[in-house]
């Protein structure tokens, strides 16, 4: 019995990982476009500008790419140049959304080759509308963890995220997170009765001791740059692990686009556009999971109906988390220099409690240590001279809450197949509309991270609190939900499709509510779950 | 002679070599640091000219035009300036110092920044407004 797994993101790879494990042969199907090799591995990040012979090329890219320049994103940061294949995709890959502003990965690793590491476990409130319990999913956590590596504590964060199995001591954070950290400390018992708010570490999948060949964190400052030490996970790492395998077959530079099936709803065939153009190649399969990611799968799917009955159906659910970027200036840290040598990713998370326990809000604190400054400096309303000096100045005070949100199956937003002209593609048609009461529940979040941080020392300027588009989270799912009642357009608590004979999905797809909270973690988690129960 | 006047205004510094050639570079490719019209031309060669209306014209750019090509050279230049190895070390070290002394700063700065904004409204709106009508008329 083998199995074909499409996609090689979070998912995928430990579907496979764990059937490869149980002795059971994988092929994978993969866009598969590789990293670029790191640059100067072993060189801290404020170290690069001098021993680059063109260090604009590596930090702006060969056409400008990464200078944000007024009226773009209005982001506090930008993907790195090197970063962008991870959101290359084939010329004819169409989309039209409305409402919504996806992101699509042909690389190898998906888009959490770009992720900031969190692995925050979803609790039995957040589970509640899946078919299993934290008792089911818990091992598998404990699982990944143990084949990733994640670091953080036991704290008050833990009444939220449950603590698992192998977690590593965390990485030693900078001045400014320590320093919140303790002002926090002090400060506990009128931020939980206030607020309902909490603090602690960041759990992330970052290494504090070496691990199976990785090295430990040395704090190069590089992480949005790609860790050159590979001491950040991300999938790629297990796909190569996979690579290694007697019983896996690594195939990419193909797009998967449909599956054909017969009168019993088996799946016969997958077909694959090679990404460097030429005729489609068709792989016959016993067994199937997609993990393309949940946009992706489900443009598979709708696909393959599409082209065998020119059915157009419309799948409801999609859900992605709501983000919204708190800028502010940390006044114990005013004066201070900040230490290059630090991780760049958030060491901090905060938690705001909800009425229901499964709506909390969740929060990534992160101190501005390595960074570009010119996207932050822009942003002051005031000449760019005056700002860059304000910015130099309160350099090691700057950070940024990105406080996300909860999101729940909701039929009208919507993902569908837009046909098209004789030997045209078809185009995914994507609709999201957020909920009526959305800018009231993000303006009280806002509010309550803006109030208990003045009570931190921090203070939040006013008007620069900047709202994500709908999708700028990455955090897709739900369109083709896991559920325990049968019906169409679902999939079974073990992943299994209710539509399709020998078809399993594996991502993001199948996730009937999306907590606050990094779902690639879950991803990661629920990918073991399935590959043990289903196999 | 702009990037020179553009980084001694941003930071206080001469460019090198390498920030000339790579800010020249950019101007190649991207449209959007080229005068889109004659205010905009006046905006730019002001903005480089004598150093007491850089401030000004650069806030003016900065809340009025926001997307002006001044802005736009402006923002590319300390984007360029940030990664390159002289200024980026100007850029980053900022040294400790007591929070009375930084505020005191910051708030100097600060008062000057309100005064190029006002300066820069008053000097360049009505140009602005002269120049687009002309251009209107003719």
């Amino acid at each position: 019995m083998s199995v074909v797994v499409v996609g090689s993101g979070p998912s995928g790879v430990h579907f496979a990982l764990t059937l490869l494990q149980k002795g059971i042969p994988v092929t994978m199907l993969d866009g598969g476009a590789p990293p670029p090799e790191h640059t100067l591995p072993g060189v801290a990040w404020h170290e690069l500008r001098d021993q680059l012979t063109d260090p604009a090329a590596y930090f702006l890219g060969s056409e400008w790419e990464g200078v944000l320049l007024p009226g773009g994103s209005e982001e506090y940061y930008g993907i790195p140049p090197h970063k962008q294949y991870v959101f290359d995709t084939p010329a004819n890959w169409r989309h039209e959304a409305s409402g919504f502003s996806p992101l699509f990965s042909f690389a190898q690793g998906g888009l959490a080759e770009a992720w900031t590491g969190g692995c925050y476990p979803f609790n039995d409130a957040e589970l509640a509308d899946f078919p299993f319990s934290y008792d089911e999913i818990g091992p598998c956590y404990d699982e990944v963890a143990r084949r990733i590596g994640v670091s953080g504590v036991t704290d008050d964060m833990s009444r939220f995220f449950p603590v698992h199995r192998h977690l590593m001591r965390p990485t030693t954070p900078d001045e400014s997170s320590a320093k919140l950290l303790a002002a926090y400390a002090r400060k506990r018992s009128t931020l939980h009765r206030r607020f309902g708010l909490h603090m602690g570490r960041s759990r992330v999948a970052t290494l504090s001791e070496d691990l199976a060949g990785r090295k430990a964190c040395t704090y190069l400052g590089r992480c949005l740059w790609g860790c050159p030490s590979a001491s950040l996970y991300t999938p790629s790492l297990t796909l190569a692990e996979c690579r290694a395998h007697r019983l896996f077959t690594y195939r990419s530079g193909l797009n998967v686009s449909h599956f054909r099936f017969d009168a019993d709803r088996r799946v016969t065939t997958l077909v694959a556009t090679p990404l460097a153009g030429g005729e489609p190649v068709e792989f016959v399969a016993e067994r199937i999971a997609l993990a393309a990611g949940a946009l992706s799968s489900t443009r598979i799917v709708l696909e393959s109906v599409h082209r065998a009955s020119g059915e157009v159906v419309r799948l409801g659910g999609l859900m992605d988390n709501r983000q919204a970027l708190v800028p502010f200036a940390h006044l114990r840290m005013l004066g201070r220099s900040f230490d290059p040598r630090s991780y760049q990713y958030n060491q901090v998370c905060l938690g705001i409690e909800a009425e229901r326990p499964a709506e909390y809000v969740h929060g990534l604190v992160t101190t501005l240590t390595t960074a570009l400054i010119h996207p932050v400096a822009q942003q002051l309303p005031m000449d760019l001279g005056s700002a860059t000096f304000i910015t130099r100045a309160m350099h090691s005070a700057l950070g940024v809450v990105n406080v996300n949100f909860h999101d729940s199956r909701r039929a009208e937003n919507e993902v569908w197949l837009e046909p098209s002209g004789e030997g045209e593609p078809t185009a995914l048609g994507i609709r999201y509309a957020p909920t009526e009461d959305e800018p009231e529940r993000v303006g009280r979040a806002i509010s309550t991270v803006r109030a208990a941080l003045r009570h931190l020392s921090c203070i939040v300027p006013p008007g620069m609190a900047h709202m994500r588009p709908m999708g700028a989270s990455v955090h897709y799912a739900g369109t083709l939900p896991m559920t325990t009642e049968d019906r169409a357009w679902s999939t079974r608590p073990d992943g299994s499709s209710r539509d399709f004979r020998n078809l399993w999905l594996v991502d993001g797809v199948t996730f009937p509510f999306l907590p606050a909270k990094n779902l690639t973690f879950t991803l990661m988690a629920n990918a073991v779950r399935i590959a043990n129960a289903a196999f | 002679m702009e990037c020179r006047a553009f980084t001694r205004y941003l930071i206080g510094i001469e460019p090198t070599e390498y920030v000339v050639g790579e800010y020249l570079s950019a101007h190649e490719s991207l449209g959007v640091l080229h005068a889109a019209d004659r205010f905009d031309r006046l905006l730019i060669r002001l903005g480089c000219g004598p150093s007491w209306l850089r401030a000004p014209a650069a806030a003016f750019a900065r809340v009025h035009a926001p997307r002006c090509a001044l802005q736009n050279k402006l923002v590319l230049l300390l984007a360029i300036l940030e990664t390159a190895p002289v200024s980026g070390r100007k850029i980053d070290a900022v040294p400790s110092t007591s929070v009375p002394v930084l505020l005191s700063a910051l708030l100097l700065r600060g008062i000057l920044a309100a005064f190029s904004l006002v300066l820069g409204t008053v000097l360049f709106l009505p140009l602005r407004w002269l120049l687009s009508g002309r251009r209107g008329n003719a």
